[in-house]
């Protein structure tokens, strides 16, 4: 049977209170620990943020989010680990629609093409009262 | 649109208020809604912290959908507040 791999993106929020040697070392146990079951695409690390509501009277946190790939059955672990780390405040894993990311790439292509296109067209104005000019 | 000539008999304030809204969503096609882009989905919650109904916002059912889902997410990950006062 062929393997079912599927892209999922995961958001967690690291207590920043340790110190930032903590926070490195729990952002790198935890990318660490997705790279070994699946492929990590991309980790974006948003740094320390104000929380909307305080989460145990701390109302900051270390927020990292993190896209994969992996099998199915790898998020329920991945959460269940989340559950365990002390230093864990709050994560979700989600499962990102492939189709979506599709045409979210998509469209991005078709703006930064139009984007393009206007440039050129500006540069290439630009460029003809000079010609005019000469 | 064929009901213009009849409605000039009644009063104009029906005019005024059926102004029909359009759904921001499909209006800018997004692929989906982002749980993390607080900025944009605070404008769909009331001052206390209330997912605002369609009927306020003007999305349509299935981007309400995916909407309140997104602030629900939100709301999990300290993104959003689940209460203000």
């Amino acid at each position: 049977m062929e393997k079912i791999i599927n892209s999922y993106e995961t958001l967690f929020i690291v207590n920043a209170e340790n110190g930032d040697e903590a926070v490195k070392a729990t952002v790198s146990k935890f990318t660490g620990l997705i790279a070994e079951n699946g492929t990590l695409e991309e980790v974006n690390e948003w740094g320390k943020r104000r929380l909307a509501y305080p989460i145990d009277d701390i109302s900051e946190g270390y927020y990292v989010v993190a896209t994969f790939k992996s099998e199915p059955e790898f998020p329920a672990e991945l959460e269940r680990v989340f559950n365990i780390d002390e230093s864990i405040m709050r994560s979700v894993v989600i499962k990102l629609d492939e189709k979506k990311l599709a045409k979210a790439a998509a469209a991005k292509e078709a703006k930064a093409a139009a984007e393009a296109a206007a440039a050129a067209a500006a540069a290439a104005e630009a460029e003809a009262p000079a010609t005019d000019a000469e | 649109m064929e009901n213009v000539e009849r409605d000039t008999q009644r009063p104009v304030r029906m005019n005024n208020r059926k102004r029909k809204k359009v759904c921001i969503f499909c209006e800018d096609k997004v692929a989906f809604i982002d749980y993390k882009d607080s900025a944009k989905l605070r404008k769909f919650i009331s001052e206390r912290g209330k997912i605002l109904p369609r009927r306020i916002s003007g999305t349509c059912a299935v981007h309400q959908r995916e909407l309140t889902t997104a602030i629900k997410r939100a709301r999990q990950v300290a993104l959003l507040p689940y209460v203000t006062d």
